[in-house]
């Protein structure tokens, strides 16, 4: 299987979107055939995921994630797509002498980096709320998030609140934290699916697709994938150079440097 | 068309880029500044994180110096000795500067201390030209109504206390026999500077050179490109190792838009009036100065800001 997603980030984006909607309709027509009555004796969600990774390439700038599967029975979708916790320093500005500077901060550990859920009725849905109550990370408002902070500020359940909001709102306005009701579409014959954007700014990493399938608050089945998020050709090099041999790299920075300067003079003033 | 910096981590309008390389460039060839005092702000207004946009200066600092210096070094406007001097200053004070910016990064405070910084150098920059600009425009009067040359009585001994200073040492090019200790002073000043702002310094090593050392006109540009060129050197290379602050596809980027840029402003600069110009550009630097300030001293539409840790 891995060697034919390989295979696909060869191709350029319009040849890779016909390939994959054409294997899609592929997939949706021989699971019509087989796939119903085998899930649905037992009772299993079976979800896939149009590619296993999102390499990061200099040319990146967001990507579509799509999603797709069969259901048993009617019961109620809800896909999380969850990436690599992270640590964030959360600074609350101040004003200082007429100027605006970073106060009060407090470190947010262990955050998903990424987290976003589609589900495939409306928020407000009863089943959506009794399901999310049971489990305490299936939505924004519930994600469970360390807080570390200095002195009297987190004692205060209003200011901890506030930093966490703070945290939200960025990442909600990062298009990196998302929820979105009606996100699933049904396509008939058990099937779903569902689109999901990626950023341009998406944090690498092992990310983890979950599906559960919900029937009146009780979960009956799900399903976890892993999707790779990780900088590839140049971007990659680059990256990975200047992090692990950091002085090497800034030796290379000066030498580059130089040179284009040579060039430059032989190339223009020189003359 | 957008291209993704691997170490600033975003994904920036590679026209943009471009675009801004070469309009910084065309002011730097016109009025042979380096630039690198408006392209750091531009960067952080586009941006890019302030710690990158530094580092990455530096980096780009080195290369237009580079192809700059090397037309002065051919005619001799390279005062190796006083170079050598003002260079050992700014190692020193570059390095200084890069530990400090890390002891701001860490507590925070970086981006807060670029921005104040800039604005009081960007608003003493701006305007000195100003200044300058007007005095020139005056003389330029004066001398077309009466014909005359302007009187120079304004010559006055002010060096009585640099001259006291001790390890005096002769500069053959520069025909000076100061006190080292200047050179090393004004080095190490101007390279806490560069280090931890993004700039080559030359609009304060140059003015520093004629008042205070004295230097001839004909060395004084060639010899501040000679120690700029160490001074980002170090920096670039200390940014890199200790702060993983320099990117270097967006210096590449700077330096191809620039290189292009410089040599439109040179052939440019020939053409048109200079005193007209200069006051343009004091106004295009004020213009940056109060972007910042308004960035700092404006209520913030979010008060909070997030950065990620390792």
């Amino acid at each position: 299987m891995p060697r034919i997603f390989r295979a696909f980030r060869a191709f350029t984006l319009s040849q890779c979107l016909r390939l994959r909607f054409l294997s899609l309709a592929l997939l949706l027509l021989l699971s019509s055939y087989f796939l119903p009555h085998r899930l649905l004796a037992e009772e299993r969600i079976v979800v896939d995921l149009a590619r296993y990774d999102v390499p990061i390439s200099t040319g990146f700038s967001g990507a579509e994630l799509l999603l797709f599967g069969a259901s048993p029975g009617e019961g109620d979708i809800l896909i999380k797509v969850s990436g690599p916790a992270q640590s964030y320093l959360v600074m609350r500005k101040q004003r200082f002498a007429g100027l605006w500077m970073n106060g009060e901060r407090v470190r947010v550990v262990g955050a998903p980096a990424f987290f976003h859920v589609l589900t495939s009725g409306s928020g407000e849905d009863n089943w959506l709320s009794s399901f999310k109550s049971s489990r305490r990370d299936f939505s924004i408002k519930d994600l469970y998030v360390d807080m570390l902070g200095t002195g009297e500020l987190l004692s205060s359940a209003d200011e901890r609140q506030m930093f966490r909001d703070a945290f939200v709102r960025s990442q909600r306005e990062l298009l990196l934290y998302g929820e979105r009701p009606n996100s699933i579409e049904r396509l008939g014959n058990n099937l779903f699916r569902a689109n999901l954007s990626l950023p341009a700014g998406l944090p690498t990493g092992t990310y983890i697709v979950e599906t559960f399938l919900v029937e009146e608050g009780r979960l009956l089945s799900a399903q976890s994938t892993p999707l790779f998020v990780r900088r590839s050709g140049s971007a990659a090099f680059v990256f990975e150079f200047a992090e692990r041999y950091s002085f090497l790299y800034g030796f290379c920075a000066v030498l580059l440097a130089l040179a284009a300067g040579f060039l430059a003079n032989r190339l223009f003033v020189g003359r | 068309m957008n291209i993704y910096l691997p170490i600033a981590e975003i994904s920036v309008n590679i026209f943009v880029l471009l675009g801004l390389g070469l309009g910084v460039g065309v002011l730097s060839g016109i009025f042979g500044v380096g630039g690198g005092f408006l392209m750091t702000p531009m960067l952080i207004f586009l941006g890019i994180p302030p710690a990158i946009a530094v580092g990455t200066e530096a980096n780009q600092i080195l290369a237009s110096s580079t192809s700059g210096v090397l037309g002065h070094w051919r005619r001799g406007g390279v005062d190796i000795k006083m170079g050598s001097f003002l260079m050992a200053g700014g190692l020193f004070g570059s390095s200084l500067g890069v530990l400090l910016f890390t002891l701001l990064k860490n507590i925070g405070q970086i981006d807060f201390f670029i921005k104040v910084v800039y604005v009081l150098l960007l608003f003493s920059v701006a305007s000195m030209m100003l200044v300058e600009g007007y005095i020139e425009y005056r003389r330029a009067r004066i001398l077309s109504r009466s014909g005359k040359s302007p009187s120079r009585a304004r010559k006055k001994k002010r060096r009585s206390w640099t001259r006291m200073l001790p390890f005096k040492t002769r500069f053959r090019t520069s025909r000076l026999y100061i006190s080292a200790l200047l050179p090393l002073a004004i080095g190490s000043v101007v390279g806490v500077l560069a280090a931890m702002l993004g700039i080559g310094g030359g609009f304060v090593m140059i003015p520093a050179m004629i008042y205070i050392l004295r230097m001839p006109p004909h060395t004084v540009t060639g010899t501040s490109l000679f120690q700029i060129i160490f001074v980002t050197a170090n920096a670039t290379f200390l940014q890199a190792g200790f702060n993983h602050a320099v990117d270097i596809v967006l210096a590449l980027l700077l330096v191809l838009g620039g290189v292009i840029g410089a040599q439109l402003g040179v052939r440019w600069g020939r053409r048109i009036d200079a005193v007209q110009f200069r006051l343009l550009l004091a106004l295009i630097v004020l213009g940056v100065c109060f972007g910042l300030l308004w960035e700092l001293v404006v209520p913030p539409s979010e008060l909070f800001s997030i950065t990620e840790v390792r």
